[in-house]
């Protein structure tokens, strides 16, 4: 029988938007239904094949960890990450590229 | 009497250290971590924690591999920046050269009865299957308009040689309106050469014409894959092959190998058939979800999983061949590896975000239909018109190009920005491709954990990877492939 858990977090220090992509990584894996409990989102996991509760419990943990870590890392670097793009394939860009050769490799 | 300074005196002013953007993935020991353009690096747990909670100073090692890495920066440092914005630009230069590849399908008919057949071949009905001059003369028109300096026009089937008598057609006014616009013109034939006489061989020979053709191993394997009157597909195709190679040049005709279930546990056998007919190397091709391999269910027989075993035995003897000094790459992980390896701009159609419809590849059809690409053109035939742009009687290029229906597709598969894709360590050497999600999933952009292509694409680079920092001696290969 496949394997039901239910693991809970914080809804003032867990972001939604991290458990609904680690939830999303888990498709063809395991399902999982998100509420709101007052104060906590609940997620309930369904494993679809011979995956134990534990380890289901374990990978969806794992899975929000990093996604965690994705959105702090998306908020000290997206500046960035913009700046760079910006330089690569915006005005500054455009008047570096009209002064290349047009042959490419 | 002089002194030397301590060693304080030589550092440079402190400016807070940033992070730069970077992707990663967990593994059982370590995390894989990848910059903006792609540059892998694997750390430990602690280095990945120290790494972004940036508790790292110079001369810990771990600041050196990150700043190496294009990980961190120091407040104010431009030229991480503009190298970083240089080398992605280099990688995504590929949009300058705007659809570089035109196939022609110049008949549908074919005498051969593939059952993983993916373009849902004819039989019968000349009139009907085979394209007309004044559609082709149209198709040729638009081909010529794209701005691209370098166009290559590839005829395909069906059998492209039931209809020879239009590729000359097409060849001959193609070099004639280049003569004048200045154009540069390659143009290949994708045959099974089972009907190739020596008059084909010799138009080919005084126009520059390259042979592309099909070869899925030894002769049991490749006569059950490939079936047609006679049973004797692969003698013919050998014969070709041999005939191509002695007129034409040995690397004026190349071979593409399809894996059918039969396939799965010879790959030593059908890399030996290539090395015996001297080509110089081999694709190791899973099958895809079009046409007949949809509905005799070729498809279906095996999934990700057995093809990735198949790929890596394959990988394994094609590497042994190298080793003994016979240079001979497997070309999908050579294109990977150049990828991964160099930021040459990279177009191969199937493999890159904005995805290669329409601005990689135009498909004219036998029927006058323009299509986004060769399996978009294959899901039409399934009655699936979803990546049909138009007809060459009213489209013109840029009608073809700007359509709303291009721009929605290419925009909506994104893998800059797709669910999963953005956040994917990979990203940088992978592609969208939208056709193969719509086929099997009825969606463009894709539901990436329930993805074969994904998946896919996961197993070679992890392989490859792994290789890479294991492996000197086969490391050393794969960057030859690579072109380092």
């Amino acid at each position: 029988m496949a394997a039901g858990i239910t693991v809970d977090f914080d809804a003032a220090t867990q972001s939604l938007s991290a458990l609904n992509a680690a939830a999303y990584r888990l498709v063809g894996t395991a399902s999982c239904q998100i509420d709101k409990d007052g104060t906590r989102y609940v997620c309930r996991l369904t494993a679809i094949g011979q995956l134990e509760s534990e380890s289901l419990r374990t990978r969806y943990l794992e899975l929000v960890t990093d996604e965690n870590v994705r959105e702090e890392l998306r908020k000290k670097t997206d500046p960035i990450r913009n700046l760079i793009l910006s330089l690569a394939f915006g005005s500054l860009a455009a008047k570096s590229a009209s002064q290349e050769s047009e042959d490419m490799p | 009497m002089a002194r030397f300074l301590t060693a304080d005196a030589f550092e440079a002013p402190e400016k807070r250290l940033e992070l730069l953007p970077f992707r990663f993935e967990r593994r059982a020991e370590s995390y894989l971590v990848s910059n903006m353009v792609g540059d892998f690096i694997s750390l430990d747990h602690d280095e990945f924690d120290r790494l972004k909670d940036l508790r790292l100073t110079p001369g810990d090692k771990l600041y050196e591999k990150a700043y190496a890495t294009h990980l961190i920066t120091h407040e104010g440092q431009h030229a991480q920046l503009q190298l970083l914005a240089l080398r992605l630009r280099s990688r995504m230069a590929f949009l300058r050269q705007m659809t570089p590849l035109h196939l022609f399908v110049v008949t549908l008919r074919c005498e051969h009865s593939c059952p993983y057949c993916q373009v849902s071949r004819q039989s019968t009905d000349r009139s009907r299957y085979d394209m007309s001059e004044e559609t082709a003369q149209r198709a040729l028109k638009i081909a010529l308009d794209c701005p691209s300096v370098r166009i290559k026009i590839e005829f395909q089937g069906g059998e492209p040689l039931l209809n020879f008598g239009l590729i000359e057609k097409i060849v001959l006014a193609a070099k004639a309106a280049s003569s004048t616009s200045g154009k540069k013109l390659d143009f290949v034939i994708a045959s099974n050469l089972a009907l190739l006489t020596d008059e084909h061989l010799s138009f080919c020979k005084a126009h520059d014409v390259l042979l592309s053709t099909s070869l899925d191993g030894p002769a049991d394997l490749h006569n059950k894959n490939r079936p047609r009157p006679g049973g004797n597909s692969h003698e013919l195709a050998v014969n070709g092959i041999r005939r191509a190679q002695k007129i034409l040049g040995a690397d004026r005709v190349g071979a593409l190998m399809t894996t059918t279930e039969r396939s799965l546990e010879r790959v030593e056998e059908i890399v030996d058939e290539y090395l015996r007919l001297g080509l110089d190397g081999i694709f190791l091709r899973p099958l895809s979800p079009y046409g007949f391999a949809v509905k005799t269910k070729q498809f279906h027989r095996y999934g990700a999983k057995r093809w990735l075993d198949f790929y890596a035995r394959g990988l394994r003897y094609i590497l042994a061949v190298n080793r003994a000094g016979h240079h001979f790459p497997e070309f999908y992980s050579a294109l990977i590896l150049r990828r991964m390896l160099t930021d040459r701009p990279i177009g191969y159609v199937d493999l890159r975000s904005p995805a290669g419809i329409g601005l990689g590849a135009l498909v004219y059809n036998y029927d006058g239909r323009v299509f986004a690409s060769d399996e978009g053109r294959m899901l039409a035939e399934m009655g699936d018109n979803t990546f049909e742009l138009g007809g060459v009687d009213t489209a013109s290029y840029s009608s073809l190009i700007l359509s709303d229906k291009l721009i929605d597709l290419i925009a909506s598969s994104l893998t800059q920005c797709a669910p999963e894709c953005s956040d994917c360590v990979f990203e940088s050497h992978c592609g969208a491709d939208p056709v193969y999600h719509h086929a099997t999933q009825h969606d463009p952009v894709g539901i990436k954990p329930l993805s074969e292509f994904c998946s896919r694409q996961k197993g070679v680079m992890g392989l490859l990877l792994n290789i890479l920092d294991n492996e000197p001696e086969n490391a050393a290969i794969l960057r030859r492939w690579g072109g380092m």
